[in-house]
């Protein structure tokens, strides 16, 4: 078990490292801030769970504060997904600013019960696992309703955005899945092992598919928030004018 | 158990989106082609589907009266059939171009700033009011014939000529005449 979980770890810090690497010689890194932030965040604390070995003293305690660092980092992906897609459409641009307070609500909430839970001793691993497995479901509400609303309005995405969308999606839902399953099947060890694998196996695939999909970036439809203003702003100039 | 089922469908939504992004193309859309598109829609709508004598040519019962006065049981027989057909078909024909101006609305709703959120609503409910009867009255007409729920039929019809109404004004432009100058411009 050590084994697997170390070689899914060092894994993670692999592509993860790639994908930074790549990002910085296709000059990807400022388009990208927020993302390639949560991706650095995720390197360091990859290459801190990985060098304490599993099983050992401390290594949950680790496991956990690494766990939700890098998950509120990941809503700061959601975060952008909110700016990029709903803001420069004028009728979602209060509904993006209202999603994007519940956000930051959801991670102070969750920043306060974690301390709370990290508080309490004896250490309580099922506690934190609630914790991450309600987060994960509320992303997953997030990421759903910013997809509705994408397809309602047939909102354009470019390649790396939705690259960076789907990979994060697939964590998610993995992570979620595989936590519900976990926390109700605690008797049996096995399913909890199980699950555990799914999902640090989820975050190489997540890897993996932004390795893949940001590698070879097509920037011709990779539209940044101020070209979607531009490109919106001059076709109503252009139906006015028509239309005089 | 119920929180495994909550949670459960919480992430088969997020695989259905996962699914729905991964399939759609990364281009932007083609405004001007739904444009076009709309104003052929519109025009198919408000002339040739639904105009009221049309919708009630196709359910008044005169027609069936002088058929079954006229000719015998087997010709009557056909003509109901075929009439079922054509009614099913225009069914159809109505929901499609209805869908069509919907995908145009939707599409290109974001350069519209005019468009506030009780006329959004209204026509929502319009459009789903319109689609619904629509594949509602099919079913009807299938299993019953031609001649059931006119009433309905004309509900139908009447939503769908507010949402023509709707998009008359913002598609006019698209079938606008060029202007007559009767006087030579001054020099």
């Amino acid at each position: 078990m050590n084994l697997v979980v170390s070689a899914l770890g060092w894994s993670a810090v692999v592509l993860l490292s790639l994908i930074l690497g790549r990002a910085y010689r296709r000059r990807l890194l400022r388009k990208f801030k927020v993302f390639y932030s949560y991706i650095a965040g995720d390197l360091a604390g990859s290459i801190l769970v990985s060098l304490v070995r599993y099983g050992q003293p401390g290594y949950a305690r680790w496991y956990w504060i690494v766990q939700f660092v890098t998950l509120f980092l990941g809503c700061a992906v959601l975060w952008q997904m909110f700016a990029r897609t709903w803001l420069p459409v004028l009728q979602l641009r209060q509904a993006a600013r209202i999603g994007q307070y519940l956000l930051l609500s959801l991670i102070a909430l969750a920043a306060v019960r974690f301390v709370v839970i990290e508080a309490k001793l004896p250490f309580d691993n099922n506690a934190f696992r609630c914790l991450e497995r309600d987060c994960r479901a509320a992303q997953a509400v997030f990421f759903t309703a910013i997809v509705f609303v994408i397809f309602r309005y047939g909102i354009p995405m470019g390649r790396n955005l939705k690259t960076i969308c789907i990979g994060y999606g697939f964590y998610v839902l993995v992570s979620l899945v595989a936590l519900a399953v976990s926390l109700y099947a605690t008797a049996a060890g096995g399913v909890e092992v199980l699950c555990l694998y799914s999902q640090a196996a989820s975050f190489d695939a997540a890897a993996l598919i932004w390795l893949i999909g940001l590698w070879d970036s097509g920037d011709a439809f990779a539209l940044s928030r101020k070209q979607t203003q531009i490109r919106a702003r001059v076709q109503g100039v252009r139906l006015y004018y028509l239309s005089t | 158990m119920l929180q495994l089922i909550l949670f459960s469908a919480i992430g088969v939504l997020l695989f259905a989106s996962l699914l729905l992004l991964a399939r759609r193309g990364s281009g932007a859309e083609g405004v001007a082609q739904a444009l076009v598109e709309a104003r052929q829609a519109l025009t198919y709508l408000q002339t040739g589907l639904l105009p009221p004598e049309i919708v009630s040519r196709f359910f008044a019962s005169e027609d069936f009266d002088f058929v079954a006065s006229a000719a015998t049981p087997a010709v009557y027989s056909l003509f109901y059939r075929e009439r079922q057909k054509i009614v099913i078909a225009w069914l159809g024909q109505v929901r499609l171009q209805a869908k069509t101006l919907r995908r145009f609305h939707l599409g290109a709703a974001r350069f519209y700033a005019r468009l506030g959120l009780r006329s959004e609503l209204a026509l929502a409910v319009d459009f789903a009011s319109l689609l619904i009867a629509c594949r509602a009255l099919q079913v009807l007409v299938y299993l019953a014939g031609p001649r059931v729920a006119p009433n309905t039929i004309g509900t139908a019809a009447a939503a769908g000529l507010r949402i023509c109404g709707a998009y008359d004004e913002a598609l006019a432009f698209l079938s606008a005449r060029r202007p007559v100058i009767d006087r030579p411009i001054a020099s």
